[in-house]
């Protein structure tokens, strides 16, 4: 559609003519302003969901709910990309799990590890 | 032509090897993207890298923006042909991703570990359902949008005796009606887990956030030096920067030696550190789904096996 997007907002400022967001970019954190209409993505930090009272539960069922087809929105869907296969993830370990006398345990796990040869050094 | 762009240079050099292997396998070229500034010696790096040619784009953009990044890359896309193109999967890069996906009506498949040619089809595998499973999924469009994550791919060798063209074009791009008022960097403490050959790694099973230095101790004794943690010790507590998390949505790693303390093992958690070479776990439940995904285990208390095993380390390393 052509509209501005702010993603990974972790706070969201709505004015009347535009809005501001702090973006969590993982090494800065982006403070980004766009007119409306505008696509924002969040991340889980935006929000608290608060818990509805007793009435509101009740006020739920009155509500409506707009459904809507896919047929009704476009006309024809064509997959671009296809799942052809779903596969197990192979892992494979030694479990092995040293569980008696802790002593003991750590003097047969560092040995494992030296002989694995990861002890640095 | 298969297009290579992330603006981390790291990862666009461990996308040229598998873009190269793939251009070949289709007899087409190699192309490696730069935006902003003109840095002819990072092209040439590119190109020693694997790259059949490199384009500049010139901007005058001081920072990364979607919208516009978007439209400078479905310019060159369509000007050149492009069929495949590969993306770094850090955030910039699977943000620009979805936004050059819809601008080219493209398919997108984000965070590939991946990439061949299956049946004249470009195929690409990707980890779904929280780590449980790989989908293998297959593009009908074209071009075909993958974003790659760090560690995928091993780079290849630098040989400063390939050639390749270097094409620079100033670029005005349409000006978005969003801007960017502040940048401002993460308080992080530096901390690389991705690059660690050694990672001690800590979970909700500590106690406080001062018993954090017994794990650090242990890493210390040990060449690695490097703290990861889980997902509640970064996101949910805060004891950690979030560039120690490791998992599925922190970082991947691969290590030579993890050690998991006080990590219960969620699924989350393993995809962080699948890949690791050998993986071991401490846990005072026996049940602890982490010791199905670790090849030593000792079962017992955090609080007493760290310190003992920090001192067995320390003895026979000398």
């Amino acid at each position: 559609m052509n509209i501005p997007q702010i993603t990974y907002a972790q706070t969201v400022t709505a004015e009347k003519d535009k809005v501001t967001a702090d973006r969590n970019m993982g090494d800065n954190a982006v403070t980004t302003e766009a007119t409306y209409p505008v696509l924002i993505t969040v991340t889980k930090e935006i929000n608290e969901p608060r818990l509805p009272s007793l009435m509101q539960i009740l006020g739920a069922a009155n509500k409506p709910i707009n459904e809507w087809t896919s047929d009704s929105l476009s006309s024809g869907l064509k997959p671009l990309v296809e799942t052809i296969e779903l596969k197990g993830v192979p892992m494979e370990r030694k479990n092995i799990v040293y569980k008696n006398d802790i002593d003991e345990s750590i003097g047969k796990l560092v040995e494992s590890l030296a002989k694995e040869g990861v002890l640095g050094g | 032509m298969v297009l290579v762009y992330s603006e981390n240079k790291k990862l666009t050099i461990e996308m040229l090897r598998k873009a190269a292997e793939i251009a070949k396998e289709q007899n087409k070229k190699v192309t490696a993207v730069i935006i902003g500034k003109p840095d002819e010696n990072l092209a040439k790096e590119y190109i020693s890298y694997g790259a059949d040619q490199v384009s500049i784009a010139e901007t005058s953009l001081e920072s990364f923006k979607a919208e516009e990044y978007a439209d400078i890359l479905t310019n060159i896309v369509k000007e050149t042909g492009v069929e495949t193109i590969l993306m770094g999967s850090n955030k910039n890069g699977k943000e620009l991703s979805a936004r050059l996906g819809g601008k080219l009506n493209a398919g997108c498949v984000v965070d590939s570990n991946n990439i061949y040619i299956k049946n004249n089809k470009l195929t690409a595998e990707r980890i779904v359902y929280s780590g449980n499973a790989i989908a293998v999924e297959q593009f009908n469009s074209k071009p075909a949008i993958v974003t790659i994550p760090p560690k995928a791919f091993d780079p290849l060798k630098k040989d400063d005796s390939r050639k390749g063209d270097i094409t620079k074009k100033k670029i005005d791009s349409e000006k978005s009606s969003s801007k960017i008022l502040k940048v401002q960097e993460m308080k992080t403490e530096g901390t690389n887990v991705e690059d660690a050959e050694i990672i001690v790694s800590c979970g909700r099973g500590f106690k406080n956030k001062d018993d954090i230095k017994l794990v650090q101790e242990l890493a210390d004794i040990l060449k690695g030096k490097t703290v990861g943690c889980s997902r509640p010790i970064a996101a949910d507590l805060k004891w950690l920067s979030e560039d120690h998390w490791i998992g599925l949505s922190g970082h991947k790693v691969k290590p030579k030696l993890y050690i998991a303390a006080g990590i219960s093992g969620q699924i989350q958690h393993i995809a962080g550190m699948r890949d690791s070479g050998i993986i071991v776990a401490i846990n005072k439940d026996p049940e602890a789904l982490i010791f199905k995904s670790a090849d030593y285990g000792i079962v017992g208390d955090l609080y007493e096996v760290i310190p003992k095993l920090t001192n067995a380390v320390k003895e026979k390393m000398g």
